[in-house]
């Protein structure tokens, strides 16, 4: 049972700025919580290599995925967007911030697809 | 004008039957569903379960009792034309109120269901007792899927 959520994102990126409020306004099923890549130092965070590059949700049972897999995740933490995550895909990316979004987005590794 | 009378008080029979059948069969069928939801506290699904009942009798028979009145209407036909135009209205009523009845129980269950669904992708990783596992792990899956292209 996933009580927390920690997503890790570029906060040098105003775009992704952007999204982490919108978010934050969401009511949610989990607690989420926010961790810039460069203010990251827990040993078992800085391992992973994603860091810098995309959005990485940890949860508070040491689960961790990457890109597409973070979205996904962040949809199904989200209250109005657990069983509709295409809906939350329109939202979030079609907002401004698309392209970037995006590039912190990018196609899972390895055998998930 | 007797005939307004038997009118009224056919009417009156006949919808106060109505509301309570429609009552009881919501109170018996609606306690599976709220069990569902509340498995945790019975206490609160049977509380629920009344209290949804009592406004339903509230909203029906108030509703019914307002549209009882009728222009009076010469001989028997007319009389039965009031009634079945009336019945009509009040059947009609009584469906609406009980499918949005029905759509209330369905949203309850169903934000309880979804409150308890398991995230819809697999971790990509697993951060354990060590950082390496985790890199570990990722860089397996790499491996993997170098070895599938």
């Amino acid at each position: 049972m996933i009580r927390a959520i920690t997503l890790l994102y570029d906060d040098g990126c105003s775009d992704c700025g952007r999204h982490r409020r919108w978010i934050e306004r969401e009511p949610a099923y989990v607690e989420l919580s926010f961790l810039a890549w460069r203010e990251c130092d827990a040993p078992g965070l800085r391992a992973l290599p994603w860091r810098g590059e995309q959005l990485v949700a940890v949860s508070d049972d040491g689960r961790v995925w990457a890109g597409r897999h973070a979205f996904a995740i962040c949809s199904w933490a989200l209250r109005a967007y657990r069983l509709r995550p295409g809906r939350f895909a329109r939202i979030a990316l079609h907002a401004p911030c698309a392209d970037r979004a995006c590039a912190m987005m990018p196609a899972p590794r390895g055998p998930y697809r | 004008m007797s005939n307004l009378v038997t009118v009224y008080i056919v009417y009156a029979a006949i919808s106060v039957a109505l509301t309570v059948w429609l009552a009881r069969t919501l109170f018996t069928n609606g306690a599976v569903f709220l069990r569902d939801v509340f498995t945790d506290t019975p206490d609160l699904a049977e509380a629920v379960n009344r209290l949804l009942v009592v406004g339903f009798y509230l909203v029906n028979m108030g509703y019914a009792a307002l549209l009882l009145r009728a222009d009076p209407s010469d001989g028997a036909v007319g009389a039965i034309e009031t009634l079945a135009r009336k019945l009509g209205f009040l059947l009609l009523s009584l469906a609406a109120m009980h499918f949005a009845n029905m759509f209330l129980f369905h949203r309850i269950r169903r934000r309880a269901h979804e409150a308890k669904l398991a995230p819809p992708v697999p971790p990509n990783a697993r951060i354990a007792d060590d950082a390496v596992s985790a890199f570990e792990l990722v860089r397996r899956h790499d491996e993997r899927a170098a070895a599938l292209r």
